[in-house]
């Protein structure tokens, strides 16, 4: 596998607080990695020094190449949705368009045209005009239409509702991504895009805390609903994390094999939310 | 690559208000001013003993006139395009402050810098588009305007002319000279944009740097230095006059970008001391071209104007906004 994504020590400091405290983390062609954490543990960051859009120490190659030093080349192969609706308030649909054509080597005006027949968008539009659904729509088929080899989002669907957050993650994975190319997104909504991820990245404190693949994940981790007369020995085997649930006791184990947990109750893979809580505990205490 | 030309063409979907409607409207507005006088003057003019003066007295213009009194019609007119021309150049210099002042901080501020950046675009780039934008094509496109406006102008003393049976072929266009005019004023583009160099770095600087009030900062910066030079004499203990500091430091940084700022500098078009005459644009001399072509002045001023676009260019790279 072919690394997207090299990063070791990478560390960058706000007025003395770190914000990056020696993160490391390696990205691979072909993936949609998650990038999951609390807030201000250092996401958007780490997007930031992987967009060469801010200075920071230790060594991170993007497609083989230094953010810092090859930020313009970068970006013919690297593609972001900075938070939501950030496209300029005076553009218009068919200005917008015209402008990323005129500028991108690697961009297909017909791929765009068909994504916005699908939308009510009209090209004499202006942003200002528009709904944030209709911004996201617009700035999600810009984007599409770049044949990128890294699409970066960071919290591509805030303040956006159900239905065109479904319709964002939909178009994403039915009409965009392909074993070439290859996804970074964070977002504090970690069960919509569960099910889209391949790979797992929490960051704590700066730091990476779990770097897992989402089937290495479903593996390593097991929660077993266990009964309150079994909880004692359920607790002998230190599990990261145990919570009640009508009566019963839902324990959270690493690394124990899903036979000998089978024997205390009922088991199944946890959710990524579940896991995020119960790893992140005492973040903000 | 023909990312610059995209750019520029950005720059102009941006800024179509300042760079095109605020000259024609003022051109317009002008225009319409000169028609209501043509015609109030033709309807009323023999009950009053008065006289209106658009550039040319109306009621010279109607009496029959020597061959000296011609050529007083044609400096009058002369006089007359140059004053359009300037009330459109004062427009420009709104404009294009503006215009830098927000060039590098409106996209910060609505956080469309993020989509920009999101896009194979270097910042040297983008920071020469925004250069280029005010030093040409703001001022191509109001010298478009004004040639429209001053034509029109022509044309409707043609037809005032026409209604009083003089012949406005030798009355008018035989006296006013406009092609001296414009092709003056095109020549003038390029000495202008080199003398509005450090503005312009200023401005941009500026622009790229405050997270707020950016106009209070480009002001406040420099006529306060300026202030404080003058409260402790600093500059006369060096035998300096302290006015030095307004002349070279002040005005270069903010008035460069008004079209012909050298004029003053160099006393071109002064009629008396520190009166200048309008238009001084079609008066300019080519000794006087040269004369600001090789000053230290112009020179020293654009590459202190470079050194601070570089600035700029760097600090469009790294300001995070976080």
């Amino acid at each position: 596998m072919t690394a997207v994504i090299e990063a070791r020590g990478l560390t960058r400091s706000y007025k003395g607080k770190p914000a990056l405290n020696g993160a490391d983390f390696r990205v691979d062609q072909g993936r949609i990695v998650g990038l999951i954490g609390p807030n201000g543990a250092g996401k958007t960051t780490a997007l930031k020094a992987i967009l060469g859009l801010s200075p920071f120490e230790g060594e991170l190659r993007v497609l083989g190449m230094d953010p810092r030093t090859q930020r313009d080349e970068l970006m013919k192969d690297v593609c972001f949705i900075a938070d939501v609706a950030v496209l300029p308030r005076w553009i218009r649909v068919q200005e917008a368009i015209s402008f990323v054509e005129g500028v991108h080597p690697r961009f297909n005006r017909k791929k765009c045209e068909a994504f916005l027949a699908h939308t009510k968008l009209t090209p004499a539009m202006k942003v200002k005009e528009m709904s944030k659904g209709m911004v996201v729509q617009l700035h999600l088929a810009l984007v599409m239409a770049i044949d990128a080899k890294l699409l970066v989002l960071d919290e591509p669907t805030l303040g956006l509702d159900i239905l065109y957050r479904k319709q964002f993650y939909q178009n994403l994975l039915s009409d965009y991504f392909d074993d070439n190319k290859t996804i970074l997104i964070t977002t504090h909504q970690v069960e919509e895009v569960e099910h889209i991820l391949t790979d797992l990245l929490f960051i704590r404190d700066g730091k990476i805390s779990l770097s897992t693949t989402m089937d290495e994940m479903a593996e390593r981790f097991t929660e077993v609903m266990v009964s309150a007369d079994r909880a004692e020995a359920a607790r002998s085997l230190k599990p990261l994390d145990e919570r009640q649930i009508f009566g019963k006791s839902v324990f959270l184990f690493d690394g124990i094999r899903r036979g000998e947990l089978a024997a205390l109750g009922e088991t199944r893979t946890p959710s990524v939310a579940d896991l995020f809580v119960a790893t992140m505990k005492g973040t903000y205490a | 690559m023909k990312t610059l030309p995209w750019l520029l063409r950005r720059e102009f979907w941006e800024n179509k208000g300042g760079f095109f409607w605020a000259p024609v409207i003022t051109a317009a507005i002008f225009f319409t001013f000169t028609l209501m006088a043509l015609i109030g003057f033709s309807v009323f003019k023999n009950h009053f003993m008065g006289d209106v003066h658009i550039g040319v007295s109306l009621r010279q213009l109607t009496d029959n006139m020597s061959h000296e009194q011609l050529a007083d019609v044609g400096k009058g007119l002369n006089v007359a395009l140059a004053m359009l021309g300037n009330i459109i150049q004062v427009v420009l210099f709104f404009v294009v402050f503006f215009y830098l002042l927000g060039a590098l901080y409106d996209d910060r501020r609505d956080r469309s810098v993020l989509f920009w950046k999101s896009l194979p675009i270097s910042d040297r780039d983008t920071v020469l588009s925004k250069v280029i934008s005010a030093a040409f094509v703001a001022p191509l496109i109001a010298l478009a305007v004004l040639i429209a406006l001053q034509l029109a102008f022509l044309l409707l003393l043609s037809v005032y002319c026409l209604f009083y049976g003089i012949n406005p072929l030798t009355m008018i266009w035989g006296a006013a000279a406009p092609f001296t005019l414009w092709s003056k004023m095109l020549i003038l583009l390029p000495i202008n944009a080199l003398w509005a160099l450090p503005t312009m770095g200023w401005l941009l600087l500026v622009s790229a740097f405050f997270r707020s009030k950016p106009l209070l900062w480009a002001i406040l910066l420099p006529v306060g230095a300026a202030l404080l030079i003058n409260w402790f004499d600093i500059l006369s203990s060096f035998n300096i006059p302290d006015t030095r500091f307004w002349k070279y430091g002040v005005a270069r940084l903010l008035a460069g970008v008004f079209p012909g700022a050298y004029q003053i500098e160099f006393g071109i078009g002064e009629i008396a001391p520190g009166v200048h005459v309008a238009g001084a644009a079609g008066a300019t001399t080519w000794t006087q071209i040269g004369q600001v072509l090789t000053s230290p002045s112009l020179w020293l001023g654009a590459i202190a104007g470079v050194v601070m676009l570089f600035g700029a260019t760097r600090l469009r790279r790294w300001r995070d906004e976080a």
